[in-house]
């Protein structure tokens, strides 16, 4: 099974996103609905393949998960979720070592196609 | 009546491109021919077919041409073809004839993001190898329209994000407050990005193109 962990606050996002990974069954998903929450589950060592974060969320943003998860030496891929970044963001955060970025709006080719250049992993799913 | 038009304007497409439009199809070229009739300011695609029984020249014919292509594309489509290119042509090239200059013609170019793919891609290659290869890309296509949009190298958030690389984004692009990203020419300067030219292409109906690149 490929465990992936989602970190967003919205509802919507999660469900989204959930409900297109959802497609393919060799696909596990974990959700937090902050950083505190996911690294509540880092620290009691669930291991993932992959993590979604997002960027905007009131307990702990983003970057600040992504730095505690580095704390931690979580060395788990993350793709960070936004809508609102300058190409210095993206840049800055590329440098700490998120390895890609998922930009509202996506689409599910989008997603499995991020997936591929972070992990190597192709999956097959129905539209 | 209108089954008779369709025919008539996918023949008429037929001939000219050699792109054949089946009749489980008709639907998605009426809706075409309805979005040409508006632009045309034309009041209905009946309407467009008596203009058709007379003339099909300048913004008429070029619409037309344009509604039968598909211009589906995204950045690195495919990109077995370009770690192919990579090894088979841009190694192989370096090896051979050192710094020699080469041309790749990026035919059916469309809004351009093949083009700069095989760009960025040569540029990566001389970074990472230390090279020098000088290569000029040409971009053509049938499509006036889709060759304006490559001409200003702007894509939204969702056309960069298909089969772009974060990283190579950042590198090339650069982003502006409504969320377009520029193919930005100071960035493709400094990092030293093969320059691309895209013309209109001579299309022949129906034939593959013989001549060689420009």
């Amino acid at each position: 099974m490929f465990e992936i962990l989602v970190i967003d606050d919205t509802k919507s996002v999660q469900a989204f996103v959930k409900s297109l990974l959802g497609k393919v069954k060799e696909i596990h998903i974990t959700s937090a609905m902050n950083g505190a929450e996911a690294m509540e589950l880092i620290k009691k060592g669930e291991k993932f393949d992959l993590v979604f974060l997002d960027w905007e969320m009131p307990i702990m943003n983003g970057p600040e998960t992504f730095q505690a998860m580095k704390d931690s030496h979580f060395v788990t891929p993350v793709i960070m979720m936004t809508t609102k970044n300058t190409s210095e963001d993206i840049e800055k955060m590329l440098m700490m070592g998120v390895s890609e970025y998922l930009m509202k709006p996506f689409t599910i080719d989008i997603i499995f196609e991020k997936i591929e250049f972070v992990t190597g992993k192709v999956f097959k799913y129905d539209v | 009546m209108m089954s008779e038009i369709l025919k008539y304007f996918a023949k008429y497409i037929e001939d000219e491109l050699g792109i054949h439009y089946s009749e489980h199809n008709y639907f998605q070229l009426q809706n075409r021919l309805e979005e040409i009739a508006r632009l045309l300011g034309v009041a209905s695609v009946e309407n467009l077919y008596k203009q058709a029984t007379v003339e099909i020249s300048g913004q008429f014919k070029q619409l037309l041409l344009d509604i039968a292509t598909n211009n589906e594309t995204s950045f690195f489509r495919d990109h077995k073809v370009f770690t192919s290119i990579e090894t088979n042509i841009l190694k192989q090239h370096t090896a051979t004839h050192g710094t020699r200059p080469i041309k790749i013609w990026s035919a059916a170019s469309s809004t351009g993001q093949e083009a700069l793919s095989l760009a960025i891609l040569v540029a990566e290659f001389n970074l990472k190898t230390g090279s020098h290869l000088d290569v000029h890309i040409l971009g053509t296509d049938i499509s006036e329209r889709v060759l304006t949009k490559a001409k200003h190298g702007i894509y939204t958030q969702l056309e960069v994000q298909r089969g772009l690389p974060v990283p190579y984004l950042v590198k090339y692009f650069k982003k502006d407050d409504r969320d377009n990203w520029t193919a930005s020419p100071d960035l493709i300067k400094k990092n030293r990005i093969p320059q691309i030219k895209f013309k209109i292409d001579v299309y022949l109906s129906g034939k593959i193109r013989s001549d060689s690149l420009p």
